[in-house]
């Protein structure tokens, strides 16, 4: 149902948005923890690009909004839609929520939330629920690949020692033949 | 001529913010196509290495 996946995507926007302002409050579903915990590791990631985009959120939410929707038409006019981009744009619209925010506008970040569901649940509706929906983003990002980089870069590391050691271990045996 | 120079200020605001729009989805892209191959290699290698989880 279009009106539900659009309801559930404003409301994990708009946590995400207060997480990102520093808002304290617990994520009130995996989901929305999945969502959170992506995001910052993606913003963290890229910090300098997201940093200069905050200065584009003017006084107005509307111009944010705007703007908003300018890039996400454009993000996907080459290439379609991935979940990386959809996290890409979530996180650039936290951005300038956050920014708005910290100008006082206070209504800015309900507005850009209420803005990108809007188009991510009734533009984009078909291909979210093709990939299943929010708990196809939670599968795709979840404890499997997307813990913390931390965990994510321990799992690399074991792995890549462990065939580091296979790989010697061969070479040693086919000199000692 | 007072008339003339609010158009002319005004004539370069509109291909600037279609760069600023360009050059954020073009940004944007790439980080989302970045991110998306490396959570898929990630995907991948825990279902290789990690089955059960």
């Amino acid at each position: 149902m279009p009106g539900s996946l659009k309801e559930e995507t404003a409301l994990l926007l708009e946590d995400y948005f207060q997480h990102r302002s520093g808002g304290s409050a617990l994520p009130p579903s995996p989901t929305a923890a999945t969502l959170r915990r992506a995001a910052a590791e993606l913003e963290r990631q890229e910090r300098v690009f997201f940093r200069s985009c905050a200065p584009l959120a003017r006084a107005e939410p509307q111009e944010a909004t705007a703007l908003l929707e300018r890039v996400a038409v454009q993000l996907e006019a080459d290439g379609g839609l991935n979940w990386g981009r959809i996290l890409a744009l979530v996180v650039f619209a936290g951005t300038l929520a956050a920014a708005l925010d910290e100008r006082g506008c206070t209504d800015g970040p309900r507005c850009l939330a209420a803005a990108l569901a809007a188009y991510l649940a009734e533009e984009r509706g078909e291909w979210l629920e093709a990939h299943g929906g929010w708990d196809g983003f939670c599968r795709f990002f979840g404890r499997q690949g997307s813990e913390t980089a931390e965990q994510n870069s321990t799992i690399s590391n074991a792995i890549m020692a462990a065939a580091g050691f296979g790989i010697a271990g061969l070479a040693f045996l086919l000199v000692v033949r | 001529m007072p008339g003339k120079t609010p158009r002319k200020a005004a004539a370069p605001t509109a291909p600037a913010e279609a760069e600023v729009v360009s050059e954020c989805a073009l940004q944007l892209r790439r980080i989302g196509d970045k991110w998306n191959l490396r959570q898929k290699i990630l995907n991948l290698l825990t279902k290789l290495f990690c089955p059960e989880t």
